[in-house]
């Protein structure tokens, strides 16, 4: 079973439902997002 | 900007050497106690029901727990944070008592970004910041530290990409909140940002009589001039539309007003079209959900009444006492001090900011008395209200 880390803040997410989760500071993935970018960054695409 | 600015946003690896101090001031052995068996506890007249599921949330601890390890990393420098961590006043106060600052927000020190100089370390709360305060910060060449909650930055996420492909997001959510705040400030990043943010479900189906019609553009304005992005045409802006919301709102709500909007958009665009015009995905918060999940289960257990313990400026808390207001009177106080005698109550009126003094809230004889709290209360906080209660009665 594949393993995923949180870009967040490292931790192991955990699968529930439709989404793969970390437990430590919630944030989630699905198979919506496709980029490894970390959220919190101003977008270089970005105006 | 600098690229060379440091954003941490993993653990410093001190949580052993904060953990006496976390336990100090924010755990409470009765709240594990009543846990312990089965969420209950009698006392003389008294029942007490704890809810299944409340208080601090992984979002609030993980924010609490890096605000503490930074200043166990950095004993000797200048730490500020951009706003309230998080809305309690007790855990406001006891880092305040640590020495760090407040930006801005009710316990702002008069500082400014522009304050801020190179070595100082800056925290950013658990709602995150905006797009332009990160900039700023960035280019003050200080330290960073993330506690921006995950389960945000999963919304922020969503808005990001449905601005990337010119939808609008329409946020449920409180305008005025920090959090939504930044998650509007991420639309902005980009030329076909737009958002527009509606509080309930009332105003969620004034935009689809807009969508449909049935509200011309000065009815549109006069509701909605403070809570759109700059320029916002809702002719051309309500073409395409993508769903997201403050993760503290009420999920059922949030639930509700995405469906709302869908069937707007299929009743004038038809359902051909909709997969082109609509969005949405789930970015309800779990622990949100399950606080919610947890008091409406509380409150079938014919309870007399319900505390909600947290803080004020607390929308989750505020949320739950909507919920349990159903069932039964429900009384939302920051703390011990609300509860004020057997007789009077100070309390937070419900869909206001007003705060008010009750008579009567606790009946005679035996009482089935409900406790719950929002997911910024600590522990510690939650055991003086109950203590306070039997105390009273």
């Amino acid at each position: 079973m594949s393993e995923f880390i949180c870009l967040n803040c490292g931790m192991i997410m955990v699968q529930r439902q439709c989404k793969v989760r970390c437990t430590r500071c919630g944030y989630f993935e699905d198979c919506s997002d496709g980029g490894n970018d970390h959220p919190n960054v101003v977008s270089s695409a970005a105006v | 900007m600098s690229e060379q600015t440091e954003i941490i946003r993993k653990s410093f690896g001190l949580k052993e050497e904060i953990r006496p101090q976390l336990e100090a001031s924010y755990h409470s052995p009765l709240i594990e106690k009543i846990k312990a068996e089965q969420f209950q506890m009698r006392s003389g007249r008294m029942t007490l029901y704890l809810a299944e599921e409340f208080g601090f949330c992984y979002g609030v601890d993980r924010a609490i727990d890096y605000a503490y390890q930074t200043r166990a990393r950095f004993p000797g420098k200048r730490i500020f944070l951009t706003n309230e961590i998080i809305h309690n006043p007790r855990v406001n106060a006891k880092l305040q008592e640590l020495g760090i600052q407040f930006l801005s927000g009710r316990y702002g020190c008069g500082g400014a970004i522009d304050q801020i100089r190179e070595g100082d370390v800056v925290l950013m709360p658990a709602f995150g910041t905006t797009v332009s305060e990160l900039e700023a910060l960035q280019k003050r060449g200080c330290v960073l530290v993330d506690t921006t909650c995950g389960s945000v930055m999963s919304v922020w996420k969503r808005v990001e990409s449905y601005a990337r492909e010119g939808f609008t997001s329409i946020i449920h959510g409180k305008y005025d909140h920090e959090e939504t705040r930044a998650t509007c400030s991420r639309a902005l990043q980009y030329p076909e940002g737009r958002f527009l943010v509606v509080r309930d479900k009332a105003q969620a189906d004034r935009v689809c009589s807009y969508i449909e019609g049935r509200v011309t553009d000065e009815e549109f304005f006069a509701e909605f001039a403070t809570s759109v992005s700059p320029g916002f045409d809702p002719r051309r802006d309500l073409e395409r539309i993508g769903c997201a919301n403050q993760t503290t709102m009420l999920s059922s709500e949030s639930l509700e007003i995405a469906n709302m909007l869908q069937a707007s958009m299929e009743r004038r665009f038809g359902a051909d079209a909709l997969a082109g015009r609509f969005r949405h995905f789930d970015t309800i918060c779990s622990a949100t959900q399950e606080r919610q999940d947890a008091v409406l289960k509380l409150t079938r257990r014919g309870l007399d009444l319900m505390i909600v313990v947290g803080g004020y400026n607390s929308s989750n808390t505020g949320h739950l006492v909507e919920i349990s207001l159903e069932s039964c009177p429900a009384y939302h106080v920051e703390d011990a001090a609300g509860i004020l005698s057997s007789e009077r109550i100070r309390h937070k009126k419900v869909f206001s900011p007003e705060i008010v003094e009750t008579s009567g809230w606790l009946p005679a004889g035996e009482v089935r008395i409900g406790v719950t709290a929002g997911a910024s209360t600590p522990n510690r906080v939650i055991e003086e209200v109950i203590g306070r209660i039997l105390e009273v009665a």
